[in-house]
C-alpha cells in the first residue's frame, strides 16, 4: 500500500488525539467547563486554518525533496511540543493564575498552549496531498481518499485516548505517546524515495 | 356464564386497583427550568418539599415553609467539621447547589464566614430565587471553578473546606477529577491552619462494589491529612469523608463532648455523629494525582438510583 496512506493516518491520529487531550491537560489549573472545550477547539481550528494555508504555500513553492525536508522538520517540532506540552501548560498556567480571571482567559490560555502546534499540524495535510503520487486518480478522488484515511486516524486517536490512554497512563506518559505518531511519520517519510 | 364471571373479575380487579392506587395527594409543579452551559436546571415542588435537579439527578431537597429543614443527611453531617474543630471559622465550600449547606451554616454559626465557589451562575441565581439563600454579609459567592478558588492569587483563608462538586452524565454522577487529586488537597490545605478540616462528599459506599471511589479519595486525602473518618449515608448512597491532622485524642474528645451535651438542638447531627468510622483501604488502592485520575471515565462513574 502507498506509504503516504500510513502517513496520512498517523498525522490524523496525532492531530485529533492531541486536540482532545488539551482540555484535560488544562483541567487541573483552570477546571472543567464547556468554555474550556470551546476555546481549545476554536484555537485548534484557527491554528489548523493557518496551517492549511501555510502547508499549501510550502507545497506550491518548493520541490518535493525540499517539501520532505521541511515536513520532517515541522513534524519533529510538533513531537517536541507535544512531549513538553504538560510543562508548557504548567508555565502558561503559572502566569495566568497570578492574574485576575477575565472573560477571555480560556481563549488566551488555549492560544498560548495550542496555537503553534495546531498550526504546524495543519501543514501536514496539504504537503501530503502534494507529495502523494496521484497519476491514476483525479485530484478530487485523490484528496478524498487521503482525507478519509486522515479522518479514520483521528477517530482511532480520540478513541484510544479516552478508552485506553487516560485510564492507563500518566499525563506526561500520554504526552510522550502522542508524539510517537509524528516520530514514526518522520521515519516513514525518510524511507520514501522521491 | 363464563363471560359474566370474567366481567365480574374485571370489575373486582378495577375496584381493587382504584382503592390501592398510591395517591399521595401530592403532585409535582415545575417552578423553574433552564439550560445552563453545564446542566438542565429544574426546580420542582412536590407536597411541602422543593427540589433542585441537575439533569435527572436531585441535588437539593428542602422544606418549602421551613428552608432550614428537609435537607439531605450528607449536608447535615458537614456540620461535624465545626464540632471536630471546636470553633466557628471560615468555611470554604465547593458547589452551591440549592444552598442547603450555606443556609444551615449561616443560621447556626453567626460568627463564621462562608466562602463558596460555584461554577454555574444560573445555579447561584436559582439558589437565591427559589431556595431562600440568606442575605448574610459574611457570605461570599464566587462564580469560579472550585480548584481555581483555592489556587489563584487571592485565595481565601479557610478553617474548614466542604467539597461537594459533582457532575452528571448519562452514565452516572462523577466528581470532576481535578477536584480529587493529591495536588488539589495540598492546595486546599495551604489555605488552612494546622487544625484545618476537610469534608468531602463522595457518592458510593464504604465497602462493596461501589467503594472504589471512596477508597481512592480516602487514600488520596491521607497524602495530605493525618486521619480520614467517614460517615456513610445509606439513604442517598453517599459517604462524607473528614480529613484532619494533629492529635486524634483532641478530636475524639470534642465529638464525645458533643454527644454528651444535654438538650441537643440538632438531633439528626447527633445521630450522624455515631456513624463516624474509619475506612478500610486495600494496599492496591491507587492514589489520585494530576498525572492520573480517571474517575470521570464511564467505568468508574457511580450510577445513582433515585
Amino acid at each position: 500500500m502507498n506509504k503516504y496512506y500510513y502517513l496520512t493516518f498517523l498525522t490524523g491520529f496525532g492531530l485529533l488525539s492531541f486536540e482532545v487531550f488539551g482540555p484535560r491537560l488544562m483541567q487541573p489549573h483552570f477546571g472543567q467547563s464547556p468554555i474550556m472545550w470551546a476555546s481549545t477547539i476554536s484555537v485548534f481550528l484557527g491554528g489548523m486554518t493557518c496551517g492549511y494555508f501555510l502547508g499549501g504555500k510550502i507545497s506550491s513553492k518548493n520541490t518535493k525533496i525540499k517539501i520532505k525536508k521541511i515536513t520532517s522538520l515541522v513534524w519533529l517540532s510538533i513531537s517536541t511540543l507535544v512531549i513538553f506540552s504538560p510543562e508548557i501548560n504548567d508555565f502558561v498556567a503559572s502566569v495566568f493564575l497570578e492574574k485576575e480571571p477575565t472573560k477571555w482567559e480560556p481563549l488566551l490560555i488555549s492560544f498560548f498552549n495550542f496555537f503553534i502546534p495546531a498550526t504546524l499540524m495543519g501543514t501536514a495535510f496539504p504537503t501530503l496531498v502534494e507529495l502523494c503520487p496521484s497519476e491514476k486518480t483525479k485530484k478530487g478522488e485523490h484528496t478524498g481518499i487521503l482525507l478519509a484515511i486522515s479522518t479514520l486516524g483521528s477517530i482511532l486517536g480520540v478513541l484510544s485516548l479516552y478508552f485506553w490512554l487516560i485510564t492507563t497512563f500518566n499525563t506526561s506518559e500520554i504526552a510522550v505517546f502522542l508524539s510517537v505518531p509524528w516520530l514514526i511519520s518522520i521515519a516513514i517519510l525518510k524511507t520514501i524515495k522521491t | 356464564m363464563n363471560k359474566s364471571i370474567s366481567k365480574i373479575n374485571i370489575f373486582i380487579c378495577c375496584l381493587i386497583l382504584a382503592f390501592n392506587y398510591p395517591n399521595t395527594g401530592n403532585y409535582q409543579i415545575t417552578k423553574y427550568q433552564a439550560n445552563s452551559l453545564l446542566h438542565q436546571i429544574t426546580v420542582v415542588d412536590e407536597g411541602d418539599h422543593r427540589y433542585l435537579l441537575f439533569d435527572d439527578y436531585i441535588q437539593t431537597m428542602m422544606k418549602k415553609n421551613r428552608p432550614l429543614e428537609g435537607h439531605f443527611d450528607y449536608i447535615e453531617s458537614f456540620h461535624l467539621v465545626n464540632v471536630l474543630q471546636g470553633r466557628e471559622g471560615t468555611s470554604c465550600m465547593i458547589g452551591l447547589g440549592g444552598g442547603s449547606a450555606v443556609r444551615t451554616f449561616s443560621d447556626r454559626y453567626k460568627e463564621g464566614k462562608i466562602v463558596v465557589a460555584e461554577i454555574d451562575p444560573i445555579v447561584e441565581m436559582v439558589a437565591k430565587e427559589y431556595f431562600g439563600m440568606p442575605k448574610n454579609p459574611n457570605l461570599e459567592i464566587n462564580i469560579i471553578d472550585g480548584r481555581q478558588m483555592f489556587k489563584r492569587k487571592g485565595a481565601p483563608k479557610c478553617d474548614t473546606a466542604l467539597i461537594d462538586g459533582y457532575s452528571t452524565s448519562r452514565y452516572g454522577a462523577y466528581i470532576p477529577w481535578h477536584l480529587a487529586t493529591k495536588e488539589f488537597f495540598s492546595e486546599v490545605k495551604k489555605t488552612m491552619p494546622e487544625d484545618g478540616i476537610i469534608a468531602y462528599n463522595v457518592i458510593g459506599t464504604i465497602d462493596g462494589k461501589s467503594s472504589l471511589n471512596v477508597q481512592m479519595i480516602t487514600k488520596t486525602i491521607l497524602e495530605n491529612f493525618d486521619y480520614v473518618f467517614a460517615i456513610p449515608i445509606a439513604d442517598t448512597f453517599n459517604v462524607v469523608l473528614f480529613g484532619f491532622s494533629g492529635n486524634l485524642n483532641e478530636y475524639t474528645a470534642r465529638i464525645e463532648n458533643f454527644r454528651n451535651q444535654k438538650n441537643q438542638k440538632y438531633p439528626n447531627l447527633l445521630r450522624l455523629s455515631y456513624l463516624l468510622k474509619k475506612v478500610e483501604i486495600s494496599e492496591k488502592t491507587p492514589i489520585l494525582s494530576d498525572e492520573w485520575a480517571p474517575i470521570d471515565m464511564p467505568g468508574l462513574m457511580v450510577k445513582i438510583y433515585q
